[in-house]
C-alpha cells in the first residue's frame, strides 16, 4: 500500500467532526475538574490523618495511601466501575473515573500536603502559640500559609496528571477526548494522523498552560523569600 | 451486605500469575529501554550542539505533557494507518512505555548529573584523570546513587502503567483479570487480587531499589 499523507491529514476529518471533538474536550475539562477538586479533599483529609497522634489512625492511614500507590489507577477504576455494582453501588462511567481519579491522586497529595507542612520549622508554630494564638488559628494563619509554596510544585505536578490520566476514561467509554478520537479513527483510518495531531496538541495546551500557570503562582508566593535573598 | 468469595478466583491464580510476569517482563523491557532513552538524552543535553539541546527539551515537553494513553494508540495504529501490515502490539506498548517514562527518567538523570559538585570535576582533573576516568570514577557513581530511589519510583509507575497495554490487546496482567472476571461473575474479588498482585510486585520492586541504593551509598560518611 502506498503512504498517502494527503488522506492521513486530510483537514476535513476534524472539521466534519468539530461538535463531537469540541464535547469532548468539554468531557475532558469537566471530569479533570471534578477529580481535582475530589483529589483535593481526600488529599486534605489523609494528611491531617496521616499526622494524628493516635498511631492507629496514622498507621491505617499510611497503610491506605501505600495500597493506592502500589497499585495500578486502570485496576481501581475496574474495582468502582465493575465491582461496586456487585456491592449494590452502580457509578456511571464518568463517576468512576472521576473517583478513581480523586482517590489515586488523593493519595499522592495527602504525602505532598504532610511533608510540606513538617518542613515548616516547629519554632514558627510555636512562636505563634507563645504569642498566645490559639491551635487552629496558629495553623491557619502562620503553618499553613507557608506550608503552600512548599507543596505547590507536587501540587501542579498532581493537577497535570490527573489531566493527562482522565484518558482512561475512554477505556470505560466516558465520551472525553480520547474516547472521541479513538471511535472516530476506528470507524476509518482516514485522518488519522490529524486527529491524533489535533489531540496530542489538545493535551498540550491544557497541560502547557496549567505548568505556566504553577509557575507563575510559585513565583508569586515566594517573592518575599526572593527580596530577602537580595536585601 | 455481599459475602465476598474468593474461591473461583484462586482457582485461576495461577493463569494471573503468568500474567504478572508477562506484565513484569514488559516493565523490565520497557524501564531498560526508558533508562537507554534517558542515558542518551542526558549526553545530548551536554552537547554544544544547541539543536540537539533544544531537540531533548522537545521531547521531554511533548512526551511528558500528552497522555500515555494516546500515546500507547499512536504507536499501536499508525503502522496500520500508514500501510504497515503486521506490528505486534507487544513491541507497540512497549516502545510507548519506554518513550513516556524515558522522559521522566531523563530528566531526572541531567539533575542529578548536573548536581555533582563541580569541584569534584576540577579536582579529578587536577589530579591528571582523563576526561572518561573522570566520567566513569567520580560523575557516575555519584549520580547513580542519588538516582537510584526516584527511578525506581519511575520503574514501579512503569510497571503500573503497563495495564494500559490490555487496552491495544497485549495479553497482560488486567487482559487476563478481564477473562478471569467474565468467567467467574466475580468482579470486585477478580479485581481485588489482580490488584494484590500488582502490589506484591511493585514492593518488590521498591524494596528491592532500597538494598541496591544502600549498597551504592556505602562510600557515604
Amino acid at each position: 500500500m502506498k503512504l498517502d499523507f494527503q488522506a492521513l491529514f486530510d483537514p476535513r476529518q476534524v472539521t466534519d467532526n468539530i461538535d463531537l471533538l469540541l464535547a469532548g474536550a468539554w468531557t475532558t475539562i469537566q471530569l479533570s475538574a471534578l477529580s481535582i477538586v475530589f483529589a483535593a479533599a481526600v488529599g486534605i483529609v489523609l494528611s491531617v490523618l496521616r499526622s494524628s497522634r493516635w498511631k492507629v489512625v496514622s498507621a491505617a492511614a499510611r497503610v491506605w495511601i501505600e495500597l493506592i500507590r502500589g497499585t495500578p489507577l486502570l485496576v481501581q477504576m475496574y474495582i468502582l466501575y465493575y465491582g461496586f455494582p456487585s456491592l449494590g453501588i452502580t457509578l456511571s462511567p464518568l463517576a468512576a473515573a472521576a473517583l478513581a481519579l480523586a482517590l489515586n491522586s488523593g493519595a499522592y497529595v495527602g504525602e505532598i500536603l504532610r511533608t510540606a507542612i513538617q518542613a515548616v520549622p516547629r519554632a514558627q508554630g510555636e512562636s505563634g502559640r507563645a504569642m498566645g494564638m490559639g491551635f487552629i488559628a496558629t495553623q491557619v494563619r502562620i503553618v499553613y500559609p507557608q506550608a503552600f509554596p512548599i507543596a505547590l510544585p507536587g501540587l501542579i505536578g498532581e493537577v497535570i496528571d490527573i489531566v493527562k490520566w482522565s484518558a482512561i476514561g475512554s477505556i470505560v467509554v466516558v465520551p472525553e477526548a480520547t474516547q472521541v478520537v479513538s471511535q472516530i479513527v476506528a470507524q476509518s483510518y482516514r485522518g488519522f494522523g490529524i486527529m491524533f495531531l489535533t489531540l496530542a496538541l489538545f493535551y498540550l495546551a491544557l497541560t502547557g498552560s496549567l505548568a505556566a500557570l504553577g509557575r507563575r503562582l510559585e513565583k508569586r508566593m515566594t517573592r518575599h523569600r526572593m527580596r530577602l535573598a537580595h536585601a | 451486605m455481599l459475602e465476598l468469595n474468593f474461591a473461583p478466583v484462586f482457582k485461576a491464580l495461577d493463569q494471573l500469575l503468568a500474567a504478572a510476569l508477562y506484565s513484569l517482563g514488559i516493565g523490565i523491557v520497557g524501564m531498560a529501554l526508558a533508562l537507554l532513552v534517558g542515558t542518551l538524552g542526558v549526553a545530548l543535553s551536554q552537547m554544544r550542539s544547541r539543536a540537539a539541546r533544544r531537540a531533548v527539551l522537545v521531547y521531554v515537553d511533548v512526551f511528558r505533557g500528552t497522555p500515555l494513553l494516546v500515546q500507547v494508540l499512536v504507536f499501536f495504529y499508525a503502522p496500520a494507518a500508514v500501510g504497515v501490515p503486521f506490528f505486534s502490539p507487544y513491541i507497540a506498548g512497549t516502545v510507548a512505555l519506554a518513550l513516556y517514562y524515558g522522559a521522566y527518567v531523563l530528566e531526572i538523570m541531567r539533575g542529578a548529573f548536573e548536581g555533582v559538585p563541580a569541584g569534584h570535576v576540577d579536582a579529578a582533573r587536577s589530579l591528571g584523570m582523563s576526561g572518561a576516568r573522570i566520567f566513569w570514577r567520580i560523575q557516575l557513581p555519584q549520580t547513580l546513587a542519588v538516582v537510584i530511589s526516584p527511578l525506581a519510583g519511575q520503574f514501579a509507575r512503569l510497571f503500573k502503567a503497563s495495564s494500559l497495554l490490555s487496552v491495544i490487546g497485549v495479553t497482560e496482567l488486567t487482559v487476563r483479570g478481564h477473562i478471569i472476571m467474565t468467567n467467574t461473575l466475580a468482579p470486585i474479588e477478580t479485581w481485588l487480587v489482580v490488584a494484590g498482585i500488582y502490589l506484591f510486585f511493585n514492593s518488590i520492586i521498591l524494596i528491592g531499589a532500597l538494598y541496591v541504593e544502600r549498597r551504592l551509598t556505602l562510600w557515604r560518611p
